[in-house]
């Protein structure tokens, strides 16, 4: 058993643990352990594909520099939200709400999930990373469900079936993409291979690819949030347990724009600067639709929800302006700041009883750590110096200057002002108005969880370590742009 | 193309057309069941495999053929029976549109589904118009019927259809199947299914139509 299927065996024995352990509170420590152990298991497969790529399993296993990029967020990001968790259902330990049928599957699918998506994240077969991305589907739902009341169902519901119906599409276009591989030459199940594919495609025509990326940007779009097929997007992140909200917004939505990511380099020898040209219009839409919606938004975790979108539409523009360097910087700066946001604002709406931001407010009295935390975050978020989203943000304007895209680099600039006075108020007010004193139970989160985040945020605005900025420059040089 | 799988194409397009002129949820579980045997008896004569092709693709195939048949002809249906019954067995479903409509909005789809077929630059196979043509209306009408209705359940349908459709393109233009991708979708589409039919039963049960509002106890 190599590094690399120990990185799935280890997630999927831990969700079977979960369903072994007698008591809640063990399996919230199971999760704390089993994440951080497959962290370093994480760490181990990142250090040996740091500037080669890693093969396995007769090459069915594959880890480049930009695999070993996102694998790095998700080990981090799991770690840390398996820290919070604990934090998080504490309460409801004592209230018996999170009981131990509850707790084990939490558990269970918590791990099943990481599995789902490192499953997908280190597969060469491109049919194979749509079953595991489809995974990823079914196990969140579950987990937005998790508390089964009205609200959490429906909203996993909505998730599940408009995304499982639009990856259908997806899974159109991966074998669309297959097919033509096969009319080139590629024999048998070579075909699905990504490094196959990568070798063929300048012997592959323009047409089959141009209409295989449509369809793969419908479904693997529709995943990642992107406007206009984002509408799952802020029922699931806010009706889920922050935990998974955490998750699903800073790592999952990665994973859907990397599985599109890895067509890009496929369809430019055929069609060179095609794809970006779709990128770029919905990246725009998706950042405007976010703005329009975040100036009315109340609730705290839904806010957070059209910022993902809002990100996630940045990512897409930064790859549409030809500069996948800058799009993956912003994918790990808004992992971090999201991340933050969620555990802050989870532990507000937990003290607070509601979440509802017009009833939150000064919440650095109430919360000094948590209000802190939400602010700090918050304000990263919108891009305000000194955090490094501010950076990814400007590299990216610059880059679209650059290549001549001046009218998309004004509305995205305008885009991103707007929310930032919409967020920037929410903000003040909770912090500092005079409400009604908060009605909820105790919730906590540790300082320290939110602090490094941001502390992390603020270093990479002014230094990237050398060794980083190189991988960074490997993995943006995967998907095929100037780094 | 031969032509008894022309026959079952015309076959599958019919059920499709069926499926969404019911109103009956058991109607269109049963519908299912054939449509998973229409299925599975499509793999050989759109793949192309046949008595000139080597063993382990003939044997590939009937793996698939195999999987398909009970999972989608058998274990799918069956699920969604006893979904059906957990939920009191409810007898009809409103669409949005009305049968009428839907059938005119059917033919529409038909229409455009064929027209792509033709039109559009799939990869490699010419001549497979017709295969392409129903499997790409079939996913059409898939989407509609999803789209189209008011019961959680009955979406679920809808899914399905669009995932048989999804098969007869990919054995199309693939051209023989890949096993692992197809045990791979189809076992993502089992788990799928169990779990929407899970929550529709849930939202069935306990509350009223499922609608796409939120709210609830804060998080």
């Amino acid at each position: 058993m190599t590094l690399l299927t120990w990185l799935i065996f280890l997630p999927v024995l831990f969700a079977l643990a979960a369903y072994l352990l007698p008591r809640p509170q063990w399996i919230l420590w199971l999760s704390v352990i089993g994440s951080l152990v497959v962290a370093v298991n994480a760490g181990l497969v990142a250090a040996s594909a740091w500037t080669e790529p890693v093969f396995a399993q007769s090459n069915n296993l594959f880890v480049d520099s930009l695999s070993t990029f996102h694998i790095i967020i998700v080990a981090v990001v799991f770690a840390f939200s398996s820290i919070y968790a604990k934090f998080y259902f504490e309460p409801h330990l004592a209230d018996e709400s999170f009981d131990i049928n509850q707790a084990r599957r939490f558990g269970g699918l918590w791990f099943l999930f990481l599995a789902a998506i490192l499953f997908t994240l280190i597969t060469n077969n491109i049919g194979l990373m749509w079953v595991g991305l489809e995974a990823t589907t079914v196990f969140s739902a579950l987990l937005v469900g998790l508390r089964r009341d009205e609200a959490s169902v429906r909203s996993a519901w909505i998730y599940l079936i408009l995304c499982s119906v639009a990856i259908a599409l997806a899974l159109l276009g991966v074998l669309i993409v297959c097919a033509e591989a096969q009319t080139v030459g590629a024999t048998g199940s070579s075909a699905y291979l990504w490094t196959k594919l990568l070798e063929i495609a300048p012997l592959m025509h323009s047409g089959p690819l141009q209409l295989a990326f449509l369809f793969a940007f419908v479904g693997f779009g529709t995943k990642a949030g992107l406007a206009p097929m984002h509408s799952w997007l802020p029922e699931a992140h806010s009706q889920a347990p922050t935990p998974v909200s955490a998750v699903l917004s800073s790592v999952l939505l990665n994973t859907a724009l990397y599985c599109l990511s890895r067509f890009l380099p496929i369809l430019e020898p055929a069609a060179p600067g095609w794809a970006l040209k779709i990128l770029i219009p919905f990246g725009l839409i998706s950042v405007w639709v976010a703005a329009v919606f975040m100036l009315h938004e109340r609730d705290i975790k839904r806010l957070l929800a059209y910022c993902s979108v809002e990100h996630m539409g940045i990512i897409a523009l930064g790859l549409g302006f030809g500069v996948p360097a800058a799009a993956l910087f912003h994918t790990l700066n808004h992992s971090l700041a999201k991340m933050t946001a969620f555990f802050s604002a989870g532990a507000l709406v937990q003290r607070f009883g509601t979440r509802e931001m017009a009833l939150m407010g000064k919440t650095l009295r109430v919360m000094p750590g948590a209000g802190a935390g939400f602010l700090f975050s918050l304000l990263a978020l919108i891009g305000t110096p000194p955090f490094a989203v501010l950076i990814s943000e400007l590299w990216i304007a610059q880059a679209g200057l650059g290549g001549g895209h001046v009218v998309a680099v004004t509305f995205f600039l305008v885009g991103i002002a707007l929310i930032y006075v919409a967020v920037f108020r929410h903000a003040v007010k909770m912090t500092w108005s005079n409400v009604a004193d908060p009605k909820g139970h105790d919730g906590r989160v540790p300082v320290l969880l939110m602090a490094l985040p941001l502390l992390v945020l603020v270093v990479l605005s002014f230094w990237i370590a050398p060794e980083f900025r190189d991988l960074l420059n490997r993995a943006a040089s995967v998907i095929g742009g100037a780094p | 193309m031969t032509d008894y799988g022309e026959v079952l194409l015309v076959i599958l397009l019919l059920l499709d057309l069926y499926m969404v002129s019911t109103h009956r949820l058991i109607s269109c579980i049963k519908a299912l069941v054939v449509q998973g045997v229409v299925l599975a008896a499509l793999i050989f004569p759109l793949s192309g495999i046949g008595m000139n092709s080597s063993v382990p693709e003939i044997i590939d195939a009937v793996v698939s053929l195999m999987i398909i048949l009970i999972i989608k002809g058998i274990f799918i249906p069956w699920m969604l029976f006893r979904f059906y019954r957990k939920m009191g067995s409810p007898r009809e479903f409103e669409p949005f549109i009305s049968l009428h409509l839907s059938q005119f909005v059917n033919g529409l789809l038909i229409g455009v589904a064929f027209w792509a077929a033709s039109v559009l630059p799939w990869p490699g196979k010419t001549g497979k118009s017709v295969a392409l043509g129903i499997g790409l209306a079939t996913m059409l009408i898939g989407l509609f019927m999803t789209v189209n209705r008011k019961k959680a359940l009955s979406q679920v349908f809808g899914y399905l259809v669009i995932e048989s459709g999804l098969f007869v393109i990919s054995w199309t233009i693939l051209g023989q199947s890949s096993l692992l991708i197809d045990i791979g979708s189809l076992l993502d589409l089992l788990v799928a299914v169990m779990v929407l039919g899970v929550l529709a039963t849930r939202m069935e049960k306990d509350w009223k139509e499922p609608s796409a509002t939120a709210g609830g106890t804060p998080s």
